[in-house]
């Protein structure tokens, strides 16, 4: 499997993997107290909840007869290939390959009619991470910010000296780094610090962490000493408060480098083996532990890019592969922040760009592979969502009896990022300024999901 | 109930005023202070003419003070009507109309007096209400049809009026149409659901808005008891408006009574000082009470009030002095232009400038900002023993004579340019001969109109004409008119795709008159290009091709921004009639956006901000500055360098960071200079100098430096990290200066940093194998390539004793003098 989602892989939108393997936007999310402390004056920001969230990104639209919709009464060119489990809550089926899932369903609830109607990969993954139709294949750059980039721009980190918003193992959205996760006009401390990296793997280590070759604590105090004579601008010449955000920047790199604490939450080889093992010994289970670790030392929003879900062909070879790493991923995430008391403050989603066909192909790429796999479909997906005091053991909205369209209570990608919002004590109609000067809210049309609270 | 804000306003001020009279409140504590006397009686307007029932006519009461200035008393005049049947007139000064005949306003100030005469006309025969012209500016002064609420584009709760009422029209169906006719009432108007609403009568999502009984209540009610008349497509509408005054001088916690009045395409007026909406761009220094009274605060400083009326714009500036005396104004001399304009503001504001820094701090400056660049500490310490007077401006001349100048700048016009090869192979060669022609001309000292011409008109392959790859990136018709408008304009156009533009005059009319020049923009592959496996395109002038305003359908003929609409042949290319009229002189956009933008460069930010936002409603910090500098940049021949001279040669520029008691506030009338933070590349760059170590940079020939990276594929985790731009927008605010964690990570602890600070052949090598210079020297030679000064007593000390603290590891501990040098603020920043 690490073959799957290391290999050199193109989306069907001709966007090169090499582009998100190269070294990437170090983004890190950066809050400003000044910003809080506004967002708090204005009443954009209640204190009232406080809540960590942890965004799976199945990149490249998972399929949604194959995963959390299963429509086994449909005519095999529709059904697919896989069986329908039923699950610990009545009346709920999950893919046969996802019995992790069905175990756990009375913590979860599945979003079935998930819909914006868009079949471009960038447009539809911008649609989904920031709640707006804005860029697309042809204008890939980010028009809106990532709800990530909001919540940790308008929340921080939930402890001091961590960061609030981090991205791993590949932190990318259809190719582009850190892509639709990023800030966009929020700017680039609202992007996700970057851990990326394969956490299954024994030497992983998050960028400019760990002190580098030939430098130790010893050392690092030693120069902390030099910087403390030597830094001796006047602060007074500076109105703006860059030099104390500097300041304030320097402090937080010191103690994540020098802090235990924070270093070790970084650092996944202090988990039991066995808890490593139930994960599941692969980039994704890895992750997700990794994303646990972070959530409990503090930080605000963790997004994990699980990749390679775009089986145009292949899609039963291709969902025998992936699902029981996803499935090990998921349902250890929930079934160990369940344990440790952290999933009524934790927030897990799991979702990609759009969903899948309803009708099977007859084989993405002719000649070539004509096992037949599904296309991209914006017109119902659904999505997965556990924790964080929503709703559990419910299904909300439905597809049709093909999985072609919402049968009923549609759900936009706004409304569920609306929904997320107001858990977290965000008020929608906060208001950011664009490029162009203009004030937009960050979920003016989206209506909250009652169902799921 | 009329003018109820206006009245509570008042009376708070009087109840001030009071407080202040007993002196249970300091006088001069900032708050509002007891009026100097004036000495005679100036009422805006002088007489008055009000038609129909609806009008009414603020006015504003002013006089001379001992020196001179006017000052605003409407706030303390009383005010008396001669005959309340036919003009009525309440303590805020607005007169209301009560019967046809004349009457007269007596205004009292102590024992000063002025009289306004009064004229009521077709009160009884009573004028239609025109529902454009009256009706919608309630919804609009109300907040109805904000983008908030019922203007957004998907209505609230069903119903949905044009966004600021910028189509009446369409409000009209909505409201009389739709809703199944229950919204208006014509029989019973209270009972419509618009005012049911409005008034809260029903419950109503945005609370009550309107006051039962208030003027704009029985202006509604009459107009549905009347059956709702739309008024015809030839009645007037509002050509414009007008703030008087135009700009003020006022006291700290004092007030201003404005008075909008709009003009009628017919050519009559009417008072819309109630109606007209205003917005304070700094609330700080100056907010606005219901009724058009500005009211200062505690700051000093510079204030713009926007007032908007049925998509018309005006602006009133205040000008609030600090009020703290000035025994002996600093001599300082104003041959340049720039220090007479900045001159002037200061003693308005009545602040000081800092000293002027010293040659240190002026050749780190000049060379960063000029060049991109650190001055090597032979170069500052020449600069500082050499004794010519005129040493300044003639380092400037030499930097800009600089090949780094090109350079440097080459990377600001290429990030606005949207320079950009997102990694497509076949882009590259195309971005690369783009930035070389960039900076050639840079170099060559093209003049910036023959610069914008080559871009904008451009035709041919990339080989034939380099600047084609301007058109990869910009494909569509907004793409055209929002980056041409905002890169060389300074407007920001696109809210007028889509609807009227709220803060400008802009209508979609303009923007699609715009775009009309773009119409003939040709592409087709280049057989070059593709011989060469490259999808390089061929941009060419079409014979025919046009853009249609997308709600009329209507062709558009090509017309620049409140120019005339201009008649282009065939065999002319419209882009080339667009650079005619962007460059010809008189162009109030073009230069202005030029000059504001490398002020920005220089000082931090520009004289109006954000840079290239130049709308009529972001006024300049100092209008008159802007002015100058940009007729001289005109009159110059749009002469780059010369620019650049001028600004880097003023007394302005060279004055220090450091605050006095008069400016420490300032932060838009550069006052004392505003020290800025180093750009990625400069920074990168800085590092690579005072390490000794080049950065290598992916496929770029050797000792390639950051500020000469051809386009933003170019990979550096380090560039991304301190906020190089992807080069998305056509807007400067992409690179951002923002600190982030990562940017103190990678600086702190990254392996980026310590192999430079390792790297064989460095400084820190050579320091370290350097036996004949005592360590106290090498000290020195680290503080000046870094600071450009020699260290303090104190700080030689420290490193000394970091020295001596560590005798056998010698490098490591120069290593980690370095270190502490690059991580300093005084390092990173330019001051």
């Amino acid at each position: 499997m690490i073959e799957l989602v290391g290999r050199p892989y193109h989306s069907c939108d001709g966007v090169s993997r090499r582009n998100f393997l190269k070294a990437g936007v170090l983004g890190f999310s950066g809050l400003s107290l000044a910003d809080l402390l506004r967002a708090k004056a204005i009443g954009s920001v209640s204190d009232s909840r406080d809540l960590s969230v942890i965004l799976v990104w199945l990149d490249g639209g998972p399929p949604q007869h194959e995963t959390y919709d299963p429509k086994p009464d449909a005519p095999a060119e529709f059904r697919g290939p896989l069986k329908p489990m039923s699950t610990n809550v009545p009346g709920i089926q999950v893919s046969e390959l996802l019995p992790y899932h069905a175990r756990l369903m009375d913590k979860m609830a599945i979003i079935r009619s998930m819909h914006h109607n868009n079949g471009d990969h960038f447009a539809a993954a911008h649609w989904m991470l920031t709640g707006y139709l804005g860029s697309n294949a042809v204008n890939l750059a980010p028009q809106y910010p990532s709800a990530g980039s909001i919540i940790t721009k308008l929340k921080g980190a939930r402890k001091p000296g961590m960061p609030a918003y981090v991205g791993l193992p590949n932190t990318h959205s259809v190719g582009l780094v850190p892509g639709y996760h990023g800030g966009a006009y929020l700017g680039v401390a609202h992007n996700p610090f970057s851990a990326d990296g394969d956490p299954n793997n024994d030497g992983y280590q998050v960028a400019n962490l760990a002190p580098p070759a030939g430098v130790n604590p010893v050392r690092i105090d030693g120069r902390r000493g030099l910087l403390a004579s030597f830094d001796n601008a006047r602060r007074d010449v500076d109105a703006s408060g860059l030099m104390d955000g500097l300041d304030r920047f320097t402090q937080d790199a010191f103690s994540l480098v020098t802090s235990p604490a924070a270093r070790e939450a970084f650092d996944i080889r202090r988990e039991e083996p066995r808890l490593r093992d139930r994960y599941g010994r692969h980039q994704w289970g890895q992750s997700a532990l990794m994303a646990r670790r972070l959530v409990e030392a503090g930080v605000r929003f963790v997004t994990l890019t699980f990749s390679g879900w775009d089986f145009h062909s292949s899609l039963e070879r291709g969902m025998k592969t992936v699902l029981p790493i996803l499935d090990n991923a998921i349902g250890s995430l929930v079934e160990d922040l369940q344990l440790r008391g952290l999933l009524d403050s934790t927030v897990v989603i799991v979702m990609g760009e759009f969903g899948r066909t309803p009708r099977l192909n007859t084989g993405g790429v002719p000649g070539a592979d004509p096992v037949p796999g599904r296309d991209h479909w914006g017109e119902v997906m659904s999505v997965l969502v556990a924790g964080g005091g929503f709703a559990q053991g419910r299904v909300i909205g439905s597809s049709n009896a093909r999985g072609e369209i919402p049968r009923d209570r549609p759900v936009t990608p706004q409304d569920f990022l609306v929904t997320l919002y107001r858990q977290m004590g965000i008020d929608p109609e906060t208001k950011f300024v664009n490029r162009n000067g203009r004030p937009v809210s960050i979920g003016s049309t989206g209506q909250p999901i009652e169902e799921l609270v | 109930m009329r003018r109820l804000g206006t009245a509570r306003a008042r009376e708070g001020a009087r109840a001030l005023r009071f407080l202040v009279g007993l002196g249970l409140l300091a006088a001069g504590s900032a708050l509002r202070a007891e009026s100097p006397a004036v000495q005679s009686l100036k009422v805006v307007p002088a007489e008055a003419t009000l038609r129909g029932p609806d009008s009414v006519q603020q006015i504003a009461v002013e006089g001379p003070t001992a020196d001179a200035k006017l000052l605003d008393v409407t706030g303390t005049a009383a005010f008396l009507s001669s005959d309340p049947k036919v003009a009525t007139v309440d303590k805020s000064g607005t007169i209301t109309a009560q019967g046809d005949g004349t009457a007269t306003i007596t205004v009292r100030v102590g024992k000063l007096e002025a009289k306004v005469p009064v004229t009521v006309k077709e009160f009884a025969a009573g004028v239609p209400v025109h529902f454009g012209n009256q009706v919608v500016p309630i919804f609009t002064k109300l907040g109805c049809n904000s983008g908030g609420c019922h203007g957004k584009a998907s209505g609230q709760n069903g119903f949905r009026l044009s966004l600021l009422g910028f189509e009446p029209q369409f409000d009209y169906e909505t409201l009389v149409k739709e809703g199944r006719g229950r919204r208006l009432f014509p029989t019973v108007p209270d009972q419509s659901l618009l005012l049911l609403k409005g008034t809260a009568k029903v419950p109503h999502g945005g609370g009550r808005r309107l006051e039962p009984g208030s003027h704009e209540y029985r202006l509604i009610a009459r107009w549905i008891a009347a059956g709702m008349p739309v008024g015809k497509a030839t009645d007037p509408s509002v050509a414009r408006i007008e703030v008087y005054p135009e700009t003020r001088v006022l006291a700290r916690g004092s007030a201003q009574q404005v008075v909008v009045t709009a003009h009628y395409t017919d050519g009559t007026t009417e008072d819309v000082t109630r109606w007209a909406q205003y917005q304070s761009n700094d609330t700080e220094v100056a907010s606005v009470a219901e009724g058009g009274v500005v009211e200062t605060r505690t700051l000093s400083g510079q204030a713009a009030i926007m007032a908007r009326y049925q998509g018309q714009v005006a602006v009133f500036r205040a000008t609030v002095p600090l009020g703290v005396t000035i025994t002996a104004y600093p001599d300082f001399p104003t041959d340049n232009l720039i220090d007479a304009a900045t001159l002037k503001q200061w003693k308005a504001l009545g602040i000081v400038p800092s000293e002027m820094c010293t040659d240190a701090e002026f050749i780190r400056r000049a060379s960063l900002d000029i060049l991109g660049t650190l001055p090597k500490p032979d170069e500052v310490k020449a600069f500082i023993a050499d004794s010519d007077p005129k040493k300044r401006e003639k380092l400037v001349d030499r930097l800009l004579d600089r090949p780094e100048y090109a350079s440097f700048f080459a990377v600001k016009w290429a990030d606005i340019l949207r320079n950009k090869r997102e990694n497509n192979v076949m882009h590259q060669r195309g971005t690369y001969t783009f930035y070389d022609w960039i900076r050639g001309s840079l170099a060559r000292n093209v003049p910036y109109d023959q610069f914008v011409r080559a871009i904008l008109a451009a035709n041919g392959t990339p080989e034939t004409a380099p600047p084609v790859q301007w058109y990869r990136r910009i494909r569509a018709t907004d793409a055209f008119v929002d980056d041409t408008a905002q890169v060389f304009l300074g407007m920001r156009l696109q809210c007028a795709k889509c609807h009227h533009h709220p803060f400008e005059k802009w209508s979609q009319d303009d923007y699609y008159g715009f775009a009309a020049f773009f119409a003939r923009v040709g592409r087709k592959p280049s057989t070059h290009g593709q011989r060469a496996g490259r999808d390089d395109e061929v941009i060419f002038t079409a014979r025919t091709g046009s853009v249609s305003h997308p709600k009329t359908g209507q062709v558009m003929a090509p017309k620049g921004l409140g120019g005339d609409v201009i008649t282009v042949a065939s065999t002319v290319d419209p882009r080339q009639k667009l650079v005619d009229w962007m460059a010809d002189p008189k162009n109030p956009f073009f230069a202005k956006a030029l000059v504001n933008r490398y002020w920005a460069h220089f000082f931090g930010r520009g004289v109006a901000e954000p840079l290239d936002d130049l709308r009529l409603t972001n006024p300049a910090s100092n209008p008159e500055l802007l002015d100058a500098l940009s007729a001289d940049f005109v009159k110059s021949g749009y002469n780059l360098k010369h620019l650049i001279k001028t600004i880097c040669t003023s007394r302005t520029y060279g004055l220090s960071s450091v605050p006095n008691e008069y400016n420490a506030k300032d932060k838009q009338s550069f006052a004392r200079h505003y020290p800025k933070r180093m750009g990625a590349e400069v920074l990168l760059d800085a590092i690579a100098e005072v390490t000794g170590v080049p950065t290598a940079f992916g496929g770029l020939p050797a000792g390639t430096r950051a500020i000469e990276l051809p386009d933003e594929s170019v990979a550096s985790a380090f560039l991304d990290t301190f906020g190089r731009p992807k080069r998305d927008t056509p807007c400067e605010c992409e690179r951002v200066s923002d600190a982030s964690l990562g940017q103190s990570l990678m600086l702190l602890n990254s392996g980026e940093v310590q192999g430079k600070l390792a790297a064989a052949g460095g400084r820190a090598e050579a320091l370290t194998k350097d036996t004949a210079r005592p360590d106290e020297q090498k000290i020195d030679e680290l503080f000046w390539a870094a600071f450009g000064r020699a260290p303090s007593s104190s700080e030689t000390a420290s490193a000394l004793h970091h020295l001596a603290a560590h005798p056998d590891k010698k490098r490591e501990a120069i290593e980690d003098i370095l270190w502490a040098l690059i991580n300093a603020k005084e390092f990173q920043f330019n001051d």
